[in-house]
């Protein structure tokens, strides 16, 4: 039923005016504008000539799913709840994602590895290795609060959990799922100017040394599903 | 034109949609899958190949070590099952991988 000319479809779709939608890792970023939906909601992203928020696609290779039960965070009387599931975009698929957001975001496109600044980076919440695709963060009084905290920047990957561990405060007993958001990675080789921005965040938010990306592993089992999944069919 | 409206937080219910034995019609039924699929129950299993529909938005902390740093979030609506690896398959995928780890 699934067929290599569908997943192909899926994998190549732009945008569609039409229908408010669009793939972030296919779309030209000059057609996505950003401005705020509300108080509370900025920069959301939209097609430029509709003033609605855009709703976007990608196709993931889904690692840990929390949309039923979602996943508790801190405890009572601070006690979050989020719903979320993670997912590895596909190879390529993932730098255009995050090409399309620089732009869309405005990000310099000519880092100066002696001036980068926070401000400067791009942040994206993951879990191991995978972005989260989460709904707002939730009180029992629906209040909501985000803790992101990722970098993404020329390159390279930093997960760092300051103010998550904050916030979590010994929690994630009541989680379905153990693999919490307090981890982080590192992808490439940083450079040395990269390195000292690095090193001066929170020291349980980093690693001085470079490890072998778990991302390498799961894409190359994805690489195998998917290559059956095309022999299959 | 009238375009359809998504609102950005969603904070109860993700639905799942059950993709695996009907193809959308790509695009013009991708902004319409909550009116064509039927739900999937269950989570997710791991390495499962899924459509996720969610919008982007940004905020940055006004407090904290990383006070005024754009943070993105992917605010999800909803998703799509495309593809569940079997079980066998995916012990075969770890097989090799192992395999290949040896090498």
């Amino acid at each position: 039923m699934f067929e290599p000319r569908y997943l192909k479809q899926l994998l190549a779709f732009s945008h569609d005016k039409a229908g408010n939608i669009a793939n972030p890792s296919r779309i030209d970023p000059t057609l996505l504008g950003v401005k705020d939906s509300n108080s509370f909601t900025k920069n959301v992203l939209h097609l430029h000539g509709n003033s609605e928020p855009l709703l976007c696609f990608s196709l993931v290779l889904v690692t840990i799913d929390n949309h039923e039960h979602g996943r508790a965070l801190g405890s009572d009387p601070k006690e979050w709840v989020i719903k979320d599931i993670a997912g590895v975009l596909l190879t390529m698929e993932l730098e255009r994602f995050v090409a399309v957001l620089g732009l869309a975001y405005e990000l310099p496109y000519l880092p100066d590895d002696n001036a980068r600044r926070e401000r400067d980076l791009l942040h994206f919440a993951m879990v191991d290795n995978a972005f989260s695709f989460t709904t707002g963060m939730m009180n029992k009084t629906g209040e909501f609060f985000f803790v992101l905290d990722i970098v993404y920047y020329g390159g390279y990957l930093l997960y760092s959990t300051k103010e998550f561990d904050k916030a979590k405060a010994g929690s994630s007993k009541s989680t379905p799922n153990p693999k919490g958001i307090n981890k982080f990675k590192i992808f490439a080789p940083p450079s040395p100017a990269f390195s000292s921005k690095v090193a001066g965040l929170s020291s349980n938010a980093r690693r001085t040394s470079l490890r072998a990306s778990d991302t390498g592993r799961i894409l190359h089992k994805c690489t195998l599903l998917l290559f059956q999944l095309i022999l299959v069919v | 034109m009238h375009s359809p409206s998504f609102p950005t937080y969603i904070g109860c219910i993700v639905p799942i949609y059950d993709g695996r034995k009907r193809q959308l019609k790509v695009p013009n039924e991708l902004a319409k899958i909550p009116d064509l699929l039927p739900r999937y129950l269950g989570n997710i299993p791991e390495f499962t190949l899924a459509l996720v529909a969610y919008t982007v938005s940004t905020y940055s902390p006004t407090s904290g070590a990383r006070k005024d740093q754009v943070t993105v979030n992917l605010n999800i609506h909803f998703g799509v099952v495309l593809y569940e690896p079997s079980l066998q398959s995916a012990d075969e995928a770890s097989d090799e991988e192992e395999k290949d780890a040896g090498n």
